[in-house]
Parts: C-alpha cells; structure tokens; sequence
C-alpha cells in the first residue's frame, strides 16, 4: 500500500540532474581524468565511451527498471521482484552495504572540502610553496578533532538536504548543485583557457594516441564504465523507485551516460592546464586536489575566487553523490522498520559518522597501515570495488535472467519510444555485461594479466 | 500571528535598544584604532560620508523589511519571496552570523566579567605593565575559568532575552544604553583632564588626506556596514517589532549619528590613557585587557575607574548579544514553532558550543592545531567567515529590499509613521544601486580581485 503514495520526482529535468549529480563525484574529479591521460586520452575516450554504451548504461538502464518496478529501497526491491525467501535479497544487503562504506568515507573526504573552503576563505594557502602546502595538509590530517568536525559538518549538510524528502529535498537541492556546478565548471575551464598550459593539456587529454593504449588500460576502461556510473551502490535503484511510469528510461540513461563523460572531459579540461603551466606531472588522488591544486591556486591571480570556486565544486561534487548515499540507506530504513524520514535520516547519518572514525581519526587504529598494507580509507575504498563488481554481476544476472519476462519488458519500455531498443538491451545484459564484468573480477582476483 | 506581535513599548526604547545592539565590541577596541590609522578627521569625513549614503539607507532598508515582514529573518524574506526561491538565503546567512558571532562575543564579554572581578579585588595593584599582561595569558591559559565567565555572560544573555521584548530586551537594553552613555562621558571628562588628552584629539581629528587611499576607502566602506550591525540580523529582527506608527527614516538617521558620536567619544575615552602613558596606538584585545588595566592603575580612583570601564564593556557586550539571540530564538520560534523558553535554551546552547573553541583555544584542548594550519586563531577566522556571510546578506537584502519587494509594501514600509516620504525616492536609489555596488566592492576587495590595481598605488 506504501507503494502507492511513494513519492515521486517533480519534473524530469530535476530528476536528470540529481542522476547526473549522483554520478558525478569525487572518482570522477581526481581518478578520471588522470586515467584518461595516462592511457593514451583520445583512444582511451573512444574505448570508455564504447564501453560505456556496451556495459555501463544497459546497466545503468537495468537499476532504473529494478528500482521502478520495486519501488521500494534496494533490499526491499530484491525482496518484492524475487521469489519469498530467494537468496537475492542478499543483493540489495550488498547494495546498501556498499551504500553505508562509501558514504562513511565520502563524509570524511568530503568535510575536508569545508576544510578548504575555509582556508581559502581566511587566504590561508596564499604564498605558500608546494612543499608547505602539503604539509599543512599532512598537519590537518593529523588532527583528528578538526577532521571530526568537519566531517560532523558535511554529515549535518547532507541530513538537512535529505531531510525534506525527494521533491522538495534532494530534488531541488541537486538540481541546483548540479547546475552550480556546470557553471562553476564551465567558468574554471575558461579560466584554465588562458593558461599556457593548456594546448599541453589539450593534446595530453584528448588527443587519440593509440600506442599508449595497452590491454591494461582497456580493462581500466571496462571498470571505469562501471565505477563512474556508480553501480551496484543502491544509488540509481533508489532513484529509480521514485520515477514516474511515464518516464523514458533509456533515454534518460544515454543522456545520463554523455552528461557523465562532458563532465569528465570539462574537468581534465579545467584540471591540467593548470598543473602543466606550473610544471607538476599528472596525478590522481587527495594529493592532487588536496596538496598540488591549492598552491597552484595561491600563484594564480584572483587566487582566493578560484580556490573558492574549486572547493565549492567539490562541495557540490560530493553532496550530491553524498545525498544519493543517504538516499539509498534512508529508503532501505524506513522500509524495514517504518520509521519516519527524520528518525532513518539520523540513523544514517550516525552509522556514516561511527563507520568513518577511523578514516577521520587516522591514530583510531594505529596499527591498521602496517597489518593491511594500506590505510583504513584505501581498505575501504578497495572493498567496496570489490561489492561493486560483485554487485554489478548479480544485477546483471538478475535482471538478463531471473526478473518477470513482463516486468522487465514493461519496465523498459514505459513511457519510452525507444522500444526498439529492448531486444539489443537485454541482448547486452545477459550476455555481455557479465562477460565483461567477468573478465574485471579475473583481473582483481589476479587470475587475468597482461603484460 | 503577526496581530499578536509584540511591540516596542517607546520610541526611545527602540532607538536604545537598536542603538546598543549597533555599539558592540568592535566600537571599543577597532574603530578609534581604524580612525586613528587611516588619517584621522579625513577618514571621520569619508566614514561619515559613507555611512550616510551606504550605512543608514541599508539600516533603514532591514527596518521596513523587518516591520513588513513580521517576523524572524528567514521568514521575513520567506513572506516576500516565491517559495523555495534563492531570496531566502539572505535570511539563513544573517542568522548564521548572529549565531557565530554570538558564539565569540560570549567568551570576550565574559573576560570583561573577569575583569570586573580582578578590579574588584584590586588583583592589578603594584603590577608592572608586563605582569598585567601576563595575568591575561595566564588566564587565557585556563580553559575552565574561560568557560565559566562564558557561560556566565550566556546566562545573563539568556535571561534578558526569555522575559520577552518589553520586558527583556527593550527595558534592560535601555537601562544599559543609558548606562553606557553615561560612564562614557564619564571616562571621556576624566580623558580631558589628562596630558595625553591633546595628542589624543591630534591622532583623532588632525586630518591626513595623504593616508586616504583606495584600501582606506574600502575600509571605511566596510565600517559603515558592520558598525551598524547590517547584515546579521539584529536589525531586521528589531524592526519586525516596531509599530507602524513608528518613523524609520528619523529613526535610522537618529541611530546612525548616535552611533557615529559613541565611536568619536570611545577614541577619545581611550586615547588620552594610552597617549598619557606613552603607549603606542593599538586595537584588539591587547589594548583591552592588557594595557588598559595597567593604565588605570597607574591613575588616582584607579578601582572605580577600572570597575567603571569594564562595566561599560559589559553592558556594551550585553546590548548587542541579546540582539543576536534574539536573530536566534525569532527564527526557531517561526520556524520550529516553540516557545520563546526553549529557543532561548537551545540558541544559547548553540552558541555557548560555537564559542567553546575560542574560549579553550590558548589551553589547546580542543583544535590545538587551528593557528597552525589556518594562520589565524579560531576567533579570527570565525571573523573572516563572519564578514563573508554579513556581506553576502547585506548584499542580499539590498536587492531583495530595492528589487524584489512589492513596490506599494515597500513605500508603506518607508512612509509609515513618517513624514519623510520625500525621501523615499532617493533612498530607494541608494539601496537599489549604491549599496549594492558598495558591497560588491568590499567583496571582490576580500576577493583579492583588485591586488593589482592597489597595488599600483
């Protein structure tokens, strides 16, 4: 019965953009763009873009159809579209599993924007050299209180948000983010435009050079189809259950699917002229965004706009993957346990903050680096690669084998035109989405190597 | 709702209560400072100036929003705006300023209550400069005695502010303007009669036209805002109590040359101390709470004078928290629907939390690391965001006010109770365009977008 007064998204625009605002985090800001310049840019665009179309959005359609016929949160998907008791309903667990360990760090990650935006404000980084500007991040990290606080803070944010609900909460508030940050985007591209490092960037971005193309870096693109659309986090289910029957799902996958990559293209745009002018390799990571990036804003003129400009993309970057995250283990709750919105909001929000301790308190477990080889933070970032890939599998298996014939074929096509596209869709999903899932999970279980 | 508002008792209890929220702590130990540095009676001219075309006509633009809207600041601009539209930021930016600032203003107002202690038991008696300085570090370094004197001064806050407008806010913010005023010309007499007195009123008025340059322009711009508490609330929130028979524009002017002649009488209550001892012009804290203490010392009726000046910092404090509690509790009891008890508890709460870094912050117990990594001290940047978010609101509300505002509301706003209305076209300019282009000024100035050109000077 719940079912039946679900919210819905108030306009297919806003619904666009809180996808779009889902999808485009903080991978995509400091990991994509990196790739794509190291394995050849141009060839590695076409490869992605291709991969994309073969895996990561016939899947992308997929979550959309689950969500849209479960109208529920992941588990409670699982549990109404399979059979009573099936074993599937593991897989909306796992959705919501992967949902809580990349909110919890995305929490912590993301506070450090305010961090920054703070220290831009006070002009903090201004004049100083590289190597002072790493260290007042090495400082900052040291200090758990502060990084409590500001995870304390991006949480709080991200609650208020929520709390509202979808049309009037995330929908609106991601629409304006999302389109915020376009415009910041398109503004520090411009910007990045008047650098001398920007033909560099351009050929080192974008121009098609096949040699640097290795099988290496087209199974990178493979997962990269799956990891920048954000599958197998609960996030687009959740979306998709409060869709509208009259919306077109697989054209608003394709759209979601370009929208995704002129975003990535826009940010190695923005991203590279300015560390190519300043003569700094090309890298990925925290380091970048967090040690080279704001001193190579403290030497540009107008520093203190442009690294408060930055670090409000990021913001917005974040809180609108964050507010999906929340989203997605806020649906789950209030289905099992019929709680209110605001009771589920602050559930989530305190598993996020108890989950992300130790990656904001890095002497939380002191010995954790030298056990596992990596911090907490990169433990965490590589299991939920794992959950992903695992995830992305199943689904692809659920709904190529296991969904209602017509549930599915009626999921699709509703509200669509493209009702040609069906047969080919569902041809990708049950054969050559696992396939190439397949062939990712060899290559992390170390099974697949190319040298 | 709006027909049960309370309302202001008296005019003149208005005009004290806006009055002492404008007069804080800024007027003590940053002003004379500013006016001293920057060349004296050719900055007083320039601040006068912009405080006339720029100041007042905002200060008068929050009022008739305020009266218009009856209400907390968010729902002022909520009753005006198309819902959910991007006006209504103004409102949460102002309260977040009333919210931060109240956050520091409790736990440097609680120092004047421990200074008033300290003078009582004649702690500064026999000291040298340096130990009297010392006792404010010491002091500093205990995170308890901070928070005591903090959550002493909340406490008073609180209590004003929960018996209600007439009863709290207008009736102690009277006794305490009034106060103020006095012990001032007091201070100011006493100023007189020393030999510092001459040099004081030469480093005040002598005009240095060399030392006006665009920097100084833009910061007298920022000093006609911030001194009359624009853009945190305070105003709007007064003004959401006054009677429609009450005349805004005689108001406002009345304010803002009382505020402009404190600011003139506190440089020349503190200068003569300083010059008299041969202490070099200084601004902050230091001047406050190290030289000061010593200076009395040294003077004939030292513990009334000491007891006298820090009562005045007190009440100076006092007047204009209870404004930013009361931006705090109009918005929760608007918003959340309680009652005037429970948003005074939970405002309060909220700033003694805000505050606590700044009143733990030489202990380094909590954010030891903050000074490192930031460069300032917790309070300082909690300035630096202040004036961000101070500028975005009166920005805001400018526009939202000259721009936005249905024209008949606005000029019955302006007009009522008033026969100015000849005004209101000229005023109506200014907050249209004259302010506007004023604050953009001050931003892209914080901005660094004009480094270049200052540069050139």
């Amino acid at each position: 019965m719940q079912a039946e007064t679900r919210e819905q998204w108030q306009s297919q625009i806003g619904f666009l953009l809180s996808c779009v605002g889902s999808i485009v985090g903080l991978g995509t800001l400091w990991r994509l763009p990196y790739i794509m310049g190291q394995n050849g840019g141009g060839a590695f665009i076409c490869l992605f873009l291709l991969f994309n179309l073969l895996v990561g959005i016939p899947l992308f359609a997929a979550e959309l159809v689950l969500g849209r016929a479960g109208r529920r949160g992941s588990i409670g998907i699982f549990a109404r579209l399979s059979a009573p008791n099936s074993a599937w309903v593991c897989l909306g667990w796992l959705n919501a599993a992967g949902a809580l360990l990349v909110f919890s760090w995305y929490s912590v990650v993301a506070g450090w924007g305010f961090h920054y935006l703070l220290m831009a404000l006070t002009d903090a980084l201004h004049g100083k050299s590289a190597a002072q500007v790493g260290e007042l991040f090495d400082l900052f990290r040291g200090s758990g209180q502060l990084n409590l606080l500001f995870q304390v803070m991006f949480l709080i944010t991200v609650a208020v948000l929520v709390l509202p609900g979808i049309a009037s909460g995330i929908e609106r508030y991601s629409r304006f983010m999302s389109l915020g940050l376009f415009a910041v985007l398109l503004g520090l591209v411009g910007y990045s435009c008047t650098l001398k490092g920007f033909s560099q960037a351009v050929h080192y971005a974008l121009y098609p050079n096949f040699a640097a193309l290795s099988a290496h870096g087209a199974l990178k693109a493979l997962g990269l189809s799956l990891f920048s659309l954000s599958l197998g986090f609960g996030m687009t289910l959740t979306y998709g259950s409060y869709m509208k029957p009259t919306e077109d799902i697989p054209k608003v996958s394709l759209a979601i699917g370009a929208a995704n990559l002129l975003v990535t293209v826009l940010i190695a745009l923005m991203i590279f002229p300015m560390i190519f002018t300043f003569g700094f390799e090309p890298q990925d990571g925290e380091g970048l965004i967090f040690k080279t990036l704001p001193f190579v804003f403290g030497q540009l003129p107008a520093s203190l706009l442009l690294s408060l400009l930055f670090f409000m993309l990021l913001l917005f970057t974040a809180l609108t993957s964050a507010v999906a995250m929340l989203e997605a283990l806020v649906a789950n709750l209030m289905d099992l346990r019929g709680w209110s919105r605001g009771r589920c909001v602050l559930c989530g929000c305190l598993a996020g903050w108890v989950i992300g301790l130790p990656t904001a308190v890095v002497d939380l477990f002191p010995t954790w680096s030298y056990i596992y080889g990596r911090d907490f933070f990169a433990t965490i970032d590589l299991l939920t690669d794992w959950m992903l890939v695992v995830a992305a599998l199943a689904t692809a298996i659920f709904v190529g084998w296991k969904l209602d014939a017509t549930v599915r074929h009626e999921g699709f096509v509703a509200g669509s035109r493209l009702t040609w596209l069906y047969q080919p869709w569902l041809f990708f999903i049950r054969f050559v989405v696992p396939c190439c899932v397949v062939v990712i999970l060899l290559q992390y279980l170390g099974l697949l190597w190319f040298v | 709702m709006s027909s049960t508002r309370e309302t202001w008792k008296s005019n003149l209890g208005f005009v004290l209560a806006a009055a002492g929220s404008a007069i804080g702590l800024g007027a003590i130990w940053r002003l004379p400072y500013t006016m001293g540095q920057n060349g004296g009676g050719a900055f007083i001219l320039l601040f006068l100036l912009l405080n006339f075309v720029v100041g007042v006509p905002l200060f008068m633009a929050e009022l008739v929003l305020g009266r218009s809207g009856q209400r907390g600041t968010v729902s002022c601009f909520r009753r005006f705006a198309a819902t959910g539209s991007m006006w209504v930021a103004g409102g949460w930016l102002a309260a977040a300023a009333a919210l931060l600032i109240l956050g520091w203003y409790c736990v440097v107002a609680g120092w004047g209550i421990h200074y008033t202690l300290m003078a009582l038991v004649d702690a500064f008696a026999g000291k040298s400069a340096d130990q009297v300085a010392q006792l404010f570090h010491a002091f500093r370094a205990s995170g308890l005695l901070n928070v005591l004197f903090q959550s002493l001064f909340l406490l008073l806050t609180a209590l004003i502010v929960s018996r209600g407008l007439a009863a709290g806010i207008e009736r102690y913010s009277r006794v305490m303007t009034l106060g103020l005023f006095a012990m001032l010309l007091c201070l100011v007499l006493y100023g007189a009669m020393l030999p510092g007195f001459a040099q004081a009123v030469r480093y005040i008025f002598v005009p240095n036209w060399s030392a006006i340059t665009p920097a100084t322009v833009l910061e007298a711009l920022g000093l006609a805002l911030f001194t009359l508490s624009l853009g945190y609330g305070p105003i709007i929130t007064y003004g959401s109590y006054m009677k429609p028979s009450q005349n805004i524009p005689q108001t406002s002017l009345i304010i803002g040359v009382a505020n402009f002649a404190v600011s003139l009488l506190i440089a020349m209550a503190i200068f003569p101390l300083i010059f008299s001892f041969g202490f070099a012009p200084t601004a902050g804290e230091g001047l406050v709470f190290q030289i000061l203490p010593f200076v009395f010392e040294q003077l004939p009726m030292a513990m009334l004078l000491c007891v006298l000046f820090f009562a005045l910092l007190i009440f100076t404090s006092l007047t204009s928290a209870i404004s930013f509690l009361e931006v705090l509790v109009t918005n929760c009891m608007d918003l959340l629907n309680w009652s005037r008890q429970r948003s005074v508890w939970v405002g309060c709460a909220a700033a003694f939390v805000v505050g606590l870094p700044t009143a733990l912050a030489p202990s380094g117990n909590l954010f030891g690391l903050w000074p490192d990594i930031y460069g300032k001290s917790f309070l300082e940047t909690s300035n630096v965001v202040i004036n961000w978010l101070t500028a975005f609101a009166a920005l805001i509300t400018s526009l939202f006010v000259g721009w936005h505002l249905p024209n008949h509301i606005r000029h019955e706003g302006f007009c009522s109770g008033s026969h100015w209305g000849k005004l209101y076209v000229a005023w109506l300019w200014c907050v249209r365009v004259v302010v506007p282009f004023a604050v953009s000024m001050i931003l892209s100035w914080h901005c660094g977008l004009f480094e270049p050109f200052l540069r050139a000077f």
